[in-house]
């Protein structure tokens, strides 16, 4: 294996519904201020942070160029500022390169949304469609992904009762981490009941808007020792896109999950994820996304969904410990959350959801209509 | 007011002064008269390049004076009734000076019938009015026959075609014995039948239609007669290149005809052709029918229609070339100019002219609601605000001054959490004119202009901490900028009475005096 990359610390503020007392800047600063704290790092031009990678969407925060809103509150100032505006993850995959290049040894990596600010989601996520097309059918993330749940469901022998367990099981993991956004407990009924957005999606198979940020501190292998004691490791990173046309597209495939998982695997030399890998987040943007994206990583048989969660498959594979996306993140940061929810159990302090003796995990982050871009990390736990 | 293929007589005088084409009316400075049989009098006036319209009571003091009917005007107009024809035949004279009229017929458009919605009544007319030469004869050698339409409802009526000797005439009204009677119940539903919309066997077989006679005979009408064809809007190879040459002045490029001396012939064979030839010189244009002595460059084009294609796009003139329907006598250097030297030809938007690619813009308003939480900071800034107050925070660090404020200083990386109330009167640091105001996104709306936005150094405030608003329009000229050495012009907030906590709590600035 080749250089390694750190994550030296992470910090997040608690996923809200609605964060009305602050604007993203306050909730950054508090992220910012707990990895300064944690890590002693600077922004010394020689020693210190050279850039900081920021991730954020220009609709979301309505603003043209939305990292020029944050870039004091990062610490940005005076130095190099690059954002990402697609998910999270690939900040990763963004930070991984600067350090593996040479040109940085410390990248500062910044996220914020704040779902709650626009009064209708599904509209900026119609926005991400073409204005000839798609967007006056009235596309969004939520019926298109429907499209691609139905026709897995019969594909996997998923039913709606599978569904109702995966989001009870949500919610019952994220009551065990302190960040997760605070939901009222509801039961199988209330989930099979739950109203229709897009058949065979429910309103509470869809994940809730949510208010978060988060940062990382990461830095190449040779000064991580000036950072933190305990480091995490990126051993393996890969992403693939797939058509922006869901007509080019064949939405049962898993081909852009499966082909980001192989560049990944193969980097991280893992030959059998099943074996090797002790905890998976998924980004679950929809319940049905649960067992789907589990067939895609090769951790359940290829049009076994249903089997798989009837056999107690997200349990064997401690998968979304942390409740997953399902159970609240913002658009674009659930990647960020898959990845620190995996730092947290690899430097075992996940308190009560602490699955023993990980020694790597996968982080996934998918974006996009139908999980047309996937994008999948390994980390490793320290020396 | 009798209308002819649906064109009212009216309609052709209202339509000139959009038809009028400045080219066709240089050097005329005249009145014409138009005396329509039934309808009225008009009177063009061309002068100085602009032409007026009117309805007169006598055309006294024109120079030239068209008498004809409705149906006649209305048919050379609208290229329903050949006009040479109609001259010939007495059907249209011209009073007074004959060449000074021809002058008009250059100077308009051609008049297009709109596309309105043609009545049952129209199609029939249209019909019968097309059905003599609809007539093929070789198909029914020695036919011998009569053929009566009998036809109810509203636009019906009744019509014979009499065919004899391979000839066929139509007469109003029946005659006595025809070979075989066509009993139409209803007028739109043959109008339907002849538009191919439905078929004569479904109005038979529902009673709505009965053939009285020779079956055979009506079985045969398909043979007998060409297929209707409803009147389509249209340019002709000639209305083409008449517009073509009527345009081609306008279309000149002096830019690009520097120091040219030359003139041009057009050739044009076929149909719709004829030999026009553009004269350039001291950076002007013009045209001139016919031929000149020794033209720079002649082109010879064998047919009006390729021509036509040519200048519309569909072809390419190399390919004429090549394939010999087309050749270049003279300057060959020069024809390969006509690109720069005239603009590309647009045939009129009003005939659809069929351009060669729409491409279709999608308008939209993309709207979507936000509430911007002001959080902690900028939340106390815009508070105060409704107390008259302006209050900045300060670097605990380097002492810098943030209005508005912010959660941190940017330049030391520390929380500026120290709370301290400015001005509200400064100096302007910074003053400009907006002339070209930025519009709101969704109204449009955009502020009067100019106006005056400053940049002002609140008391309290040092170095470049200063903050942006308006001055008062009436006093921008009299304002001065400062500088850290020489003061700027001292300046006080127009509070508004009602604050809500928004920059617009501040109308905006004036000097304090």
């Amino acid at each position: 294996m080749g250089k390694r990359v750190a994550i030296c610390a992470v910090a997040q503020i608690k996923n809200e519904g609605d964060l009305w007392y602050a604007r993203f800047q306050n909730m950054l600063k508090e992220c910012f201020e707990s990895i300064m704290g944690q890590t002693g790092v600077t922004f010394d031009m020689e020693k210190g942070i050279r850039n900081v990678i920021t991730c954020s969407d220009d609709v979301f925060d309505a603003r043209t160029i939305s990292d020029n809103g944050m870039t004091d509150v990062v610490g940005a100032h005076f130095r190099g500022e690059e954002k990402m505006a697609q998910e999270s993850i690939n900040g990763l995959g963004y930070a991984m390169a600067c350090i593996l290049s040479g040109h940085d040894d410390v990248i500062l990596y910044m996220g914020h949304c704040k779902e709650s600010q626009t009064e209708s989601r599904r509209m900026n996520m119609n926005l991400a469609f073409d204005p000839f097309y798609c967007r006056p059918l009235g596309m969004d993330f939520i019926n298109v992904n429907a499209m691609q749940a139905r026709a897995y469901m019969k594909k996997s022998g998923v039913r709606d009762e599978h569904l109702a367990k995966v989001v009870l099981r949500s919610r019952a993991n994220a009551k065990k981490n302190p960040f997760a956004r605070e939901n009222a407990a509801v039961s199988e009924k209330d989930v099979l009941n739950s109203p229709m957005l897009a058949d065979p999606i429910r309103e509470l198979h869809y994940y809730p808007v949510t208010d978060w940020a988060y940062g990382m501190l990461l830095c190449c292998e040779e000064r991580v020792k000036e950072f933190t004691d305990n480091p995490v490791w990126i051993s393996g990173y890969g992403s693939s896109i797939d058509s922006y046309f869901l007509g080019d597209r064949d939405l049962l495939s898993n081909f852009s999950l499966k082909n980001a998982a192989e560049r990944a695997y193969k980097m991280a030399g893992v030959k059998d994820p099943k074996k090797e890998i002790g905890v998976f987040e998924l980004c679950d943007h929809s319940a049905y996304q649960m067992p789907m994206w589990a067939e895609g990583l090769g951790i359940a048989d290829e049009g076994a969904g249903g089997k798989w969660i009837d056999g107690g498959g997200m349990e064997k594979f401690n998968v979304n410990t942390s409740g997953g996306m399902l159970n609240g993140n913002p658009l674009l940061l659930g990647g960020a959350a898959r990845a620190i929810e995996c730092f947290h159990q690899l430097s075992a302090e996940a308190g009560e959801r602490q699955v023993k003796g990980v020694k790597k995990a996968l982080a996934h982050g998918t974006y996009g209509a139908a999980g047309q871009h996937q994008a999948v990390v390994i980390m490793e736990k320290g020396r | 007011m009798a209308e002819y293929w649906g064109v009212k007589v009216e309609d052709i005088f209202n339509t000139m002064p959009e038809r009028f084409r400045l080219d066709g009316a240089k050097g005329v400075d005249a009145s014409f008269g138009y005396d329509i049989k039934d309808e009225g009098k008009w009177k063009l006036t061309v002068k100085n390049g602009a032409m007026k319209i009117e309805k007169a009571a006598d055309l006294a003091g024109c120079v030239s004076i068209m008498v004809a009917d409705g149906e006649t005007f209305v048919g050379v107009n609208t290229g329903k009734v050949d006009g040479v024809n109609a001259f010939t035949s007495g059907k249209v004279k011209v009073e007074g000076d004959f060449s000074a009229f021809g002058k008009t017929a250059k100077m308009f458009k051609k008049f297009v019938i709109g596309k309105k919605e043609m009545s049952t009544k129209d199609y029939i007319l249209d019909m019968f009015g097309t059905l003599v030469s609809r007539f093929q004869p070789k198909n029914v050698p020695d036919l011998n026959a009569s053929i009566t339409y009998q036809i109810g409802g509203e636009g019906g009526g009744v019509w014979t075609a009499i065919i004899k000797d391979n000839k066929c005439t139509l007469k109003e009204g029946h005659v006595e014995k025809p070979t075989v009677k066509l009993e139409i119940n209803e007028a739109k539903d043959w109008v339907d039948v002849m538009l191919g919309k439905s078929d004569p066997f479904s109005l038979l077989s529902a009673g709505k239609a009965a053939i009285v006679g020779e079956t055979a005979l009506a079985m045969k009408l398909g043979e007998i007669f060409a297929k209707y064809q409803p009147p389509k809007i249209e340019f002709t190879t000639k209305d083409f290149i008449l517009d073509m040459f009527g345009t081609l002045v306008g279309r000149f490029q002096p830019q690009n005809a520097e120091g040219l001396d030359a003139s041009i012939t057009y050739q044009i064979g076929g149909e719709g052709g004829g030999v026009w030839t553009a004269i350039i010189k001291d950076g002007k244009c013009s045209l001139k029918e016919g031929h000149v002595d020794k033209a720079t460059v002649k082109l010879e084009i064998n047919e009006a229609k390729d021509w036509v294609d040519v200048m519309l796009g569909k072809s390419d003139p190399f390919s004429l070339l090549s394939a010999g329907k087309a050749a270049i006598v003279g300057e060959t250097a020069l024809a390969m100019k006509l690109g720069e030297l005239f603009a590309k030809y647009q045939p009129p938007a009003s005939i659809g002219g069929e351009p060669e690619q729409e491409l279709l813009v999608l308008k939209k308003t993309i709207a979507v609601k936000q509430r911007f939480a002001t959080g902690p900071v900028m939340g106390k800034f815009l508070n105060a605000m409704k107390d008259k107050k302006l209050i900045a925070n300060k670097c605990p660090s380097c002492g810098r001054i943030q209005i508005p404020p912010r959660e941190v200083c940017a330049e030391c990386r520390v929380s500026a959490d120290e709370w301290v109330e400015v001005g509200p009167k400064g100096q302007v640091r910074y003053m400009e004119y907006v002339y070209y105001a930025s519009p709101d996104p969704l109204t449009g709306e955009t502020r009067e202009t100019p106006y005056g936005m400053v940049n002002i150094l609140l008391d309290g405030c040092k170095g470049h901490d200063t903050f942006a608003h308006l001055i008062r329009r009436d006093q921008m000229d009299i304002i001065k900028n400062g500088n850290n050495e020489i003061a700027g012009t001292r300046v006080r907030p127009v509070w508004n009475d009602k604050r809500v906590g928004s920059v617009f709590d501040i109308k905006h600035f004036e000097i304090d005096e």
